[in-house]
């Protein structure tokens, strides 16, 4: 393939900001509009004052427009993010249960629609931070416990996982190949026992 | 093990010693010594496939003297045990055996009783850890000694993990 290497079996980060985009989102227009089938999505009839649900992409561009306005997601606020901190904290072996897109979500937000979000955008920013710093130490530590077999993902976010997939691919796979040649005759006649 | 992948050819070649067991007319260029015999009992480094082909066929037909046997790789001397031992991010694999992970896969299948293999899972382990680390400060110079200590897939790892890390930093901080 003419892709280099590094796109061929990973997203980039801007192709998973890009398909975040189709996250539907609560919105509030001001002004009304017939509704549109699309591929896949529909824009709903619009009603000025009206809440609706359309994918983000919509939300953004009728934004920019001063058309409408965002209603930021449930999680998205201070005190739940903070209490998800703490949660961190308290479980050093768990990760607390964010959306898997909540990275691409709150950075497209706090970009484009930060006057909707309730709390100040630079205390949200710095909480962000915080839990992606701690979720970070957590999967470096998960890479001291890998196995050739299994690893454990529970409530990783997809950008998450992309950011660690090549690298804790090639370990397992090469674990995988030592188990394999570290299996003993012993081993592997354990192994039959079991068929 | 695949017949394209250049690592595995490489790590093929890498020389481990043994000792012939008849003499080797003509072969004195293995030990520096051209246009000479290698002698009986003397201790040879050869690479791996040669060796792996030796060592599994019988000198004379039914005999159970191989034309050489195996001596100790550099990855199972005490030396190396005990330094792995100590610290794992410490070892200079480099300087060992450039594709230790290979020759470890390769070197098991010839001898099944040896405890290498899992030796190499709980170094990978350990440095793997340590090289995502230093992947993740990667902007900065890298001025480490401890670059230069990985083997030929720990670089390929370090590269991966500090590519995938600029292209998400780099996300995180555009508009």
């Amino acid at each position: 393939m003419v892709l280099p290497n590094n796109m061929q079996k990973n997203l980039l980060p801007e192709e998973i900001n890009f398909l975040s985009e189709s996250q539907l989102i609560t919105i509030i227009p001001r002004f009304s509009m017939k509704k549109i089938e699309l591929i896949g999505s529909k824009i709903p009839t619009l009603r000025a004052m009206r809440r609706e649900q359309v994918p983000l992409w919509v939300a953004l561009i009728l934004k920019s427009q001063d058309k409408c306005n965002i209603v930021p997601p449930e999680w998205l606020n201070l005190i739940y993010l903070k209490d998800m901190y703490e949660q961190e904290k308290l479980n050093p072996l768990q990760f607390s249960s964010l959306p898997y897109n909540w990275l691409e979500l709150s950075k497209i937000l706090l970009a484009k629609a930060s006057d909707d979000v309730a709390d100040l955008s630079h205390q949200l920013r710095s909480v962000i931070q915080d839990l992606r710093e701690i979720r970070l130490i957590k999967i470096k530590n998960g890479l001291r416990e890998l196995n050739e077999a299994n690893m454990e993902l529970t409530n990783l976010s997809l950008m998450e996982i992309n950011e660690i997939r090549p690298f804790i691919l090639q370990v397992m796979g090469k674990l995988g190949k030592l188990y394999e040649a570290s299996k003993t005759i012993e081993d592997e006649e354990d192994d039959y026992d079991y068929e | 093990m695949s017949y394209f992948d250049i690592d595995d050819i490489l790590a093929s070649a890498e020389k481990i010693p043994c000792k012939f067991n008849s003499d080797a007319p003509g072969l004195g260029y293995l030990q520096g010594n051209p246009g000479h015999a290698i002698p009986k009992n003397s201790k040879v480094e050869v690479p791996f496939w040669l060796a792996s082909v030796l060592v599994e066929n019988p000198l004379f037909d039914e005999d159970d003297q191989e034309f050489i046997e195996l001596g100790e790789t550099k990855f199972e001397a005490s030396q190396f045990v005990n330094a792995i031992r100590a610290s794992g991010s410490s070892v200079d694999l480099h300087l060992i055996y450039p594709f230790y992970y290979d020759l470890v896969v390769l070197w098991s299948k010839l001898h099944m009783e040896l405890p290498s293999g899992k030796q190499a899972m709980k170094l990978l382990n350990e440095r793997a850890m340590e090289i995502y680390n230093y992947a993740n400060n990667s902007n900065k110079p890298v001025n480490n000694r401890f670059l230069l200590l990985l083997d030929e897939f720990e670089k390929t790892l370090f590269k991966k993990a500090s590519e995938l890390n600029k292209l998400t930093k780099h996300w995180l901080e555009g508009s």
